[in-house]
């Protein structure tokens, strides 16, 4: 069990790190080009197509981190009049309906990969890159969102089935006092 | 299409949508819950969810979303922001009010490094509300002007928000920073006219200040030196067309990076924890964005925008009593919706509106902007209120909602004023340098 978790941490502080890896790509790319364009007059002729896989990059290899520091969003003004531990159990079966929709979008998401790999589907741009290389980061990012998720259903379910509730900031997640 | 057969997929998409929501699940998924179902039973296709996901974040206008955040997160953890506020209040403190108008001036400078609302009312809030209590400021003005403040945020250049509506609406981002700046310095002044009204009526909630000597205004001006230079740099950047907003937002971080370095404070936790950040905010509201246009292609794929605006344009009413009754759907909606979730949910159907009724898409940017930022100080959802509270960390939130409410007023003063007068925000725009 103990080496399971510690995969599954290193493989979520890799994906982060991939994450982390696209933020400072796109600023140094992006700082070059204009650095380029005035004092050697000359463009990366790159930046357009590199800063947008950045972007997605960020999007979806940060998802899981944002899920699991409690920063997607939930409207709360409703459930807040709930009592604690029936709020917990209705998030819970709330993010397992979410979770079914993830995995759609993940499902659909290999199909892209594989359909660009099949027809052999390349940028239309300067580099003419292999298209699959940046749209594998879909299925990558969400995957890990979806194994985080799992992973807080798990430690969600496991503790309503039993021990005291404490709720965190995310009001889904819970810790055991024991 | 009938009309009974466009309400019911209305009721179906966004009836779905609001109930996902209402129910607690995370805005994102409900989004795409509120897109799949009525595609696959009404359209019998899913299809959208294979290629939007990748297409609509593979964005370059959006990319300067992540760019402005890690600017504005390398200014707060770089310690760029340290002196921001003993810089305005030397500056500003010895007006009627005193350290009450350097909340607001301080949340207005901050604004133009950092696009974020709730960034600029942790940073300055931070600072302020300690600083405050300990003079015997009274803690309802004190909060409400923070709070109002911070929605300076996304008004004031660069914004998050103009950045989403640009890419959403296919208008130019950098038109837009610059439409905001005037009414964005037009709401801090009417924020700092509100203030002096409140001290003149009731004096017991500021103390008495004494005016500062022009030594000290130059040690004011030091302080607020680094905050200045990174977003000239930026703003006078895209300004006279020396680079776009999105290479603006690269050449902000480097340009923060290094002036945070000059001041020693810049350390390797502290990118690490800027670029953790950016990754958090960025991610976040990137989902809400993608699986809007998802949601926005199954509702186009319905024709319910387009059919929408052809019902709106042919009511017996005129356009500018449409635009009113949007503002007023904002106000109400803003109570109970998130800012960004409100904006990605409800442009795609007012958007084409207000394109038919020949209204410029500039003008209704700032329009927009400034009602979804009210939402951030509308009671009971309002994340400004609760960040100003959690700040302060005693007392009733009821305190905060309180004060904001003269402010909240100015605010909806403002909106009017943009609309009465629409150069405040095309002005500035039509002078910039492409």
């Amino acid at each position: 069990m103990r080496i399971l978790h510690l995969s599954y941490e290193w493989l979520f502080r890799l994906v982060r790190l991939g994450s982390e890896i696209c933020v400072f790509s796109m600023i140094g790319l992006l700082f070059i080009d204009v650095i380029g364009r005035y004092i050697v007059k000359r463009s990366t002729l790159i930046s357009y197509d590199l800063t947008g896989y950045y972007l997605v990059g960020i999007t979806y290899l940060g998802a899981a981190y944002a899920l699991r520091e409690g920063s997607h969003l939930r409207i709360t003004v409703f459930t807040d009049n709930m009592r604690p531990r029936t709020r917990i159990w209705w998030y819970f079966f709330v993010d397992i309906i979410a979770l079914f929709f993830v995995v759609v979008l993940f499902v659909k998401s290999v199909d892209l990969v594989r359909y660009s790999l099949e027809t052999g589907q390349r940028s239309t741009s300067f580099m003419g890159e292999p298209m699959w290389v940046p749209e594998l980061i879909v299925p990558i990012g969400l995957g890990m969102y979806i194994l985080e998720d799992l992973r807080n259903l798990y430690v969600t379910g496991k503790h309503l089935l039993g021990k005291r509730i404490v709720e965190s900031q995310d009001g889904a997640e819970e810790k055991s006092e024991r | 299409m009938t009309e009974s057969a466009l309400i019911i997929q209305v009721i179906l998409c966004m009836g779905l949508l609001l109930l996902f929501m209402a129910a607690g699940m995370r805005i994102f998924a409900s989004m795409i819950v509120a897109a799949i179902i009525p595609a696959y039973f009404l359209l019998d296709t899913i299809e959208m969810t294979t290629y939007i996901p990748f297409n609509s974040a593979a964005s370059w206008s959006l990319s300067a979303m992540p760019l402005f955040v890690f600017m504005g997160t390398i200014c707060l953890y770089g310690g760029l922001s340290e002196g921001l506020y003993r810089g305005a209040s030397i500056l500003i403190g010895g007006l009627r009010g005193g350290l009450l108008h350097s909340n607001i001036i301080a949340c207005a400078l901050f604004s133009a490094i950092s696009g974020s609302t709730t960034a600029t009312a942790v940073t300055v809030g931070s600072v302020a509300i300690p600083e405050l209590g300990k003079r015997g400021y009274s803690e309802i003005i004190t909060t409400g002007s923070l709070a109002a403040g911070s929605i300076l945020g996304s008004i004031i250049p660069p914004s998050t928000v103009f950045i989403i509506y640009g890419s959403m609406t296919n208008t130019s981002i950098g038109k837009l920073f610059f439409a905001g700046m005037l009414p964005g310095i037009a709401l801090a002044a009417l924020y700092m006219v509100v203030i002096l009204i409140w001290v003149t009526l009731d004096p017991s909630v500021a103390p008495k200040v004494k005016v500062q000597g022009f030594a000290n205004v130059l040690e004011g001006l030091k302080d607020l030196f680094p905050i200045l230079f990174t977003s000239g740099v930026v703003l006078g950047g895209i300004y006279f067309g020396l680079y776009t907003p999105v290479e603006g937002g690269a050449v902000g971080c480097i340009t923060a990076i290094v002036v945070s370095l000059l001041k020693g404070k810049l350390t390797w936790g502290a990118l690490h924890k800027a670029a953790l950040a950016t990754v958090k905010t960025t991610s976040f509201l990137m989902l809400i964005i993608v699986t809007s246009s998802v949601l926005t292609n199954v509702l186009a794929g319905f024709r319910i925008p387009y059919q929408i605006a052809q019902w709106i344009v042919h009511l017996p009413l005129p356009p500018l009593a449409i635009l009113i009754s949007f503002c007023v759907m904002y106000l109400i909606l803003g109570c109970v919706i998130e800012s960004i979730p409100l904006l990605v949910m409800t442009l795609p159907l007012v958007f084409p509106v207000m394109v038919k009724l020949g209204f410029d898409r500039i003008w209704f940017g700032v329009i927009v902007t400034l009602l979804i930022q009210i939402a951030m100080i509308t009671p009971p959802v309002g994340l400004s209120l609760y960040a100003v509270q959690g700040l302060r960390g005693r007392g009733n939130l009821m305190d905060v909602i309180k004060g904001v409410m003269p402010f909240l007023l100015a605010a909806i003063v403002m909106v009017g004023m943009v609309i009465a007068f629409p150069s405040l925000s095309t002005w500035l725009p039509s002078y910039m340098m492409e």
